[in-house]
Parts: structure tokens; C-alpha cells; sequence
């Protein structure tokens, strides 16, 4: 019995400096994800391979970056990787960043006057915001750039509480709308 | 005068038997937030609670489903709990508008009705449409940004990974680490200040600096660090007693046993001759001691 318990404690004794061991190196690949993080923030790239055994956050900064280089293509590609995985929080961000990915393109489109390449951009642009609210309703930034987007792309409404109107259907699949914004407004 | 009497009797009637017949929903109350201020996304709860008898049951298809209501107004969670005891039922209904006016908004969140199963017969209760209003959030004027395209609220960036647990971890696991480590040490005799967790450890490392041919000096030295543990000079008809006293020597009782013959022999009958098996001897019982004192054995 007593050797066992001696046998007992030094297998504590490794097991606890095993996980000392193991939360160093965690703490240290998180502390080296935040430097990339920082990096890609300040607008610096990282190699492509420290992407695949990273944090999910680590491909959301790196699509941000992306998109602000312009290259909608790949920001895309890192998006749709992680757009179903973390936290609501997390996963409310990538499909904010999605639908911000779709609007930009879509105003690109709609100054260039390809309307008909706007109008997709923006609905998808539009359901992305859609979800990021569904998963965290109190997120301001996709409030104001779902409003953007609806004004670019508008739903023709006509309620009323007095008249029984289209808006208790459900969305059309038809373009019946013209992207962009009424010019010469006050 | 008789006709009289009798309609008064008949109403009489009809206004007592109606008090045996209780209504079958007795409280129905839509309990909702208020009415104004409300933003593109912003969720809208309501709660609906309906009293009724216990022999009624709620009709669950005449909930609304969870999803799209219309183009502008999604359901986003219904509970329902019933109290089987009283009869009560409480609906909760979390809405979420998607809705951009140009300018303060009147909606409104549709009606719907409530089905009842009592009996075969089916009791509905009408719950209202809900008006209510929803103000922008962006300017009319359209505004540019740097680029010369529509300005908007830039891309999320992802918060700081957390550290908090892997620190937690750290110091929880070092913490554990540093007290077995210290026990073992307290075990292993390495802290000066408990003397007798070391006393085969010395008596150990004095055997390794003596020789064979100092046989009678290394059963002195063992001598010592068993009378030292026992607190008084050890012999041999008072081993019963110690192993009594420290029963975890009770397995080196054999050892024990030809040390002190093979000492009596040395020490009083004056044996002179020993050989290289009665040193090992001697070394395996320090040995055999040390471990027992480690807790290894």
C-alpha cells in the first residue's frame, strides 16, 4: 500500500509537470497567434501555412487584411473556411465580414454600372448581415451596413398598419428593384 | 302578471346554470416591451400566458413556427411551457426586425390565433397584431468614403485570444507540482529540519565511504541509525516492540533478524572472520531500510 501511494505521487508529480508543460506551449502558440493577429492588423501578411493549425481568428484578421488589399478572391476563400466555426461571437464577426466582403463588392459593381453583377453581391451581402444579427442582435456595425445594403438594394415596401400589403410575403425571387442610392436627395 | 313571473323565473335560471359552466380560457394576457425605438435587427420578445382548465391542451401547429414571418420580421426562438397542474401556458416569442425605413416607421408583428383541444371541441383565442416603431439608423444623404465608394463600418477584427485559461492551467499545475515535489522531498529526507526522514540516508551515505575491512564500524553506524529511529538503544529482544512502533519495518524483519545475530557475533563473541557476503549483507539491510523510510516499500 505504501509503495503504491509512493508510486501514486510521483505519478502526480509527472502528470502535473506535464500539464505545466503542455499549458506553456499553449500559452505560447496563443501569444504567438496574437502577435500574428497584430501583424495582419497593422498590415503586414503572414505565410499561408501558419493559417492551417492556427485559431479560427487568426483566418478572420487575415481576411480582413485581404479584403483591405483588395483581393476578394482569396479574403473569400479564409472566410468561407471559417465561417461556421468558434463561438456565436465569433462566427456573428466572419459573416459580417462576409456580407462587408459582398457589399463592397457590390458597390464596386454598382459605380461601375454592372448592376446585374450588383444585385446578387448585395442579396448575398444582405443575408450575411442577416445571420450575423440572428447570432448577436446587438451588433451596431452590421445594423448600419445592413441598412446600406437594403438602401443600395431596396425592398419595395408598402406597410401600413391600416392596409394589408406585400410585406407579409415572403421575398420575391424576381429582380424587381435597381441597386444604388436616389441622387439628389437634400 | 303569470307570464311575467314565469320570464322572470326562466331569466333567473339562465343566469344561475350559466355560473356552472366556467369559461374555458379564464386569463389571457400578451405581454409586450415597448412600443418605440426600435433598430434594424433589434430583437422584439413577447410573452403570451393563457389560463385554462387542465383538461385543455394547447394545439402546437397553431404556434407560430420558428423562421421567416414575413420579408422583414424573422422568429427567431419560441418556448412553450405548460403547467400541467394549473393549466397555464406561457409563450415566449423572440422576433428580430430587418427593416431599413428611410424615416420613423410604424410596423407592425402579425396576430395569430391560439387553438385549445377540450374534449373533441376545439377553443381558439385570438392573439393581436402588435404595432410598434422602427427609426433608421443611417443618413439619408449619401456619404463617401476615402475610396469614392459608399462609406461603411469597416471590417470586425478579432479580439486578443484569452490567456486566462492557459494561465489558470499553468499555475494550477506548477502549484501541484511544487507540493508533490516538496512531499517527495519530505519524503526522501531533504529537508534538514526532519531528522528522521534522513536517517538511513546518512547512515547510507557513511556505509559508502567506509570499506569491507570496516565491517565493525559500518554495524556501528547501523546500530546508531536504528536506535536513533527508535528513539533508544535497539537490541534484539525489543525488535517486537519496534516493529509495534513502526510496523513499516516489519519487512525487513529477516534482515533485521541475521543483523543482529551476525552483530553479537562480531561485537560480543568476537567472530573474526567475515567475507564480502556479510558486507552486502549489511548494505542490502541499509538499503532495505532507506527505501522503507523513502516510502518506497
Amino acid at each position: 500500500m505504501r509503495a503504491l501511494k509512493h508510486r501514486l505521487i510521483w505519478a502526480l508529480l509527472l502528470a502535473s509537470m506535464s500539464l505545466g508543460v503542455f499549458q506553456c506551449w499553449s500559452l505560447y502558440r496563443v501569444h504567438r497567434e496574437n502577435q500574428w493577429m497584430a501583424e495582419l492588423n497593422e498590415g503586414h501578411d503572414i505565410a499561408v501555412d501558419k493559417l492551417v493549425k492556427g485559431a479560427p481568428e487568426v483566418r478572420l484578421a487575415r481576411a480582413a487584411y485581404l479584403r483591405q488589399k483588395q483581393r476578394y478572391d482569396e479574403a473569400l476563400d479564409t472566410l468561407s473556411v471559417i465561417v461556421g466555426l468558434g463561438d456565436a461571437r465569433l462566427q456573428s464577426k466572419s459573416r459580417y465580414n462576409l456580407g462587408n466582403l459582398y457589399l463592397t463588392q457590390a458597390m464596386v459593381e454598382v459605380e461601375a454600372g454592372r448592376i446585374n453583377q450588383a444585385m446578387p453581391l448585395l442579396t448575398l451581402a444582405k443575408q450575411a448581415y442577416r445571420q450575423a444579427l440572428a447570432l448577436d442582435s446587438g451588433f451596431w456595425d452590421a445594423k448600419y451596413n445592413l441598412e446600406l445594403a437594403m438602401r443600395l438594394l431596396p425592398e419595395f415596401d408598402r406597410v401600413s398598419p391600416t392596409e394589408p400589403d406585400d410585406d407579409a410575403a415572403k421575398p420575391s425571387q424576381l429582380w424587381t428593384t435597381v441597386p444604388g442610392f436616389p441622387r439628389g436627395l437634400p | 302578471m303569470k307570464s311575467r313571473l314565469a320570464i322572470l323565473l326562466f331569466c333567473a335560471l339562465s343566469i344561475g346554470c350559466s355560473g356552472f359552466s366556467p369559461r374555458p380560457i379564464s386569463r389571457f394576457e400578451l405581454q409586450t416591451p415597448r412600443p418605440f425605438g426600435y433598430l434594424i435587427g433589434d430583437e422584439i420578445r413577447h410573452r403570451v400566458v393563457v389560463e385554462t382548465g387542465t383538461d385543455m391542451s394547447l394545439n402546437l401547429n397553431s404556434v407560430p413556427k420558428q423562421g421567416e414571418v414575413n420579408r422583414w420580421l424573422n422568429l427567431n426562438r419560441v418556448k412553450i411551457e405548460t403547467d400541467a397542474e394549473t393549466g397555464d401556458t406561457v409563450i415566449d416569442l423572440v422576433y428580430q426586425v430587418f427593416y431599413a425605413p428611410n424615416e420613423v416607421k410604424m410596423l407592425s408583428v402579425p396576430g395569430f390565433s391560439l387553438q385549445f383541444n377540450q374534449a373533441g371541441k376545439t377553443v381558439e383565442q385570438a392573439v393581436p397584431a402588435w404595432s410598434f416603431s422602427l427609426s433608421p439608423i443611417k443618413e439619408l444623404a449619401v456619404r463617401k468614403d476615402e475610396g469614392g465608394l459608399n462609406y461603411m463600418r469597416p471590417d470586425a477584427l478579432p479580439m486578443a485570444l484569452p490567456t486566462q485559461n492557459q494561465r489558470l492551467g499553468l499555475y494550477a499545475s506548477l502549484t501541484l507540482a511544487l507540493f508533490t515535489a516538496g512531499y517527495l522531498a519530505y519524503l526522501y529526507g531533504y529537508f534538514p529540519v526532519w531528522p528522521k526522514r534522513r536517517i538511513f540516508k546518512r547512515a547510507a551515505g557513511e556505509l559508502s565511504r567506509l570499506s569491507e575491512r570496516e565491517l565493525e564500524r559500518g554495524l556501528a553506524v547501523i546500530h546508531h541509525a536504528l536506535n536513533t529511529l527508535n528513539g533508544r538503544p535497539l537490541f534484539k529482544h525489543k525488535l517486537s516492540d519496534f516493529y509495534q512502533a513502526h510496523p513499516e519495518y516489519q519487512r525487513a524483519a529477516e534482515s533485521m533478524e541475521w543483523f543482529f545475530n551476525f552483530s553479537n557475533q562480531v561485537l560480543f563473541a568476537g567472530r573474526q572472520s567475515f567475507d564480502g557476503q556479510d558486507w552486502r549483507k549489511l548494505n542490502d539491510l541499509c538499503r532495505l531500510c532507506r527505501d522503507i523510510e523513502c516510502g518506497r516499500l
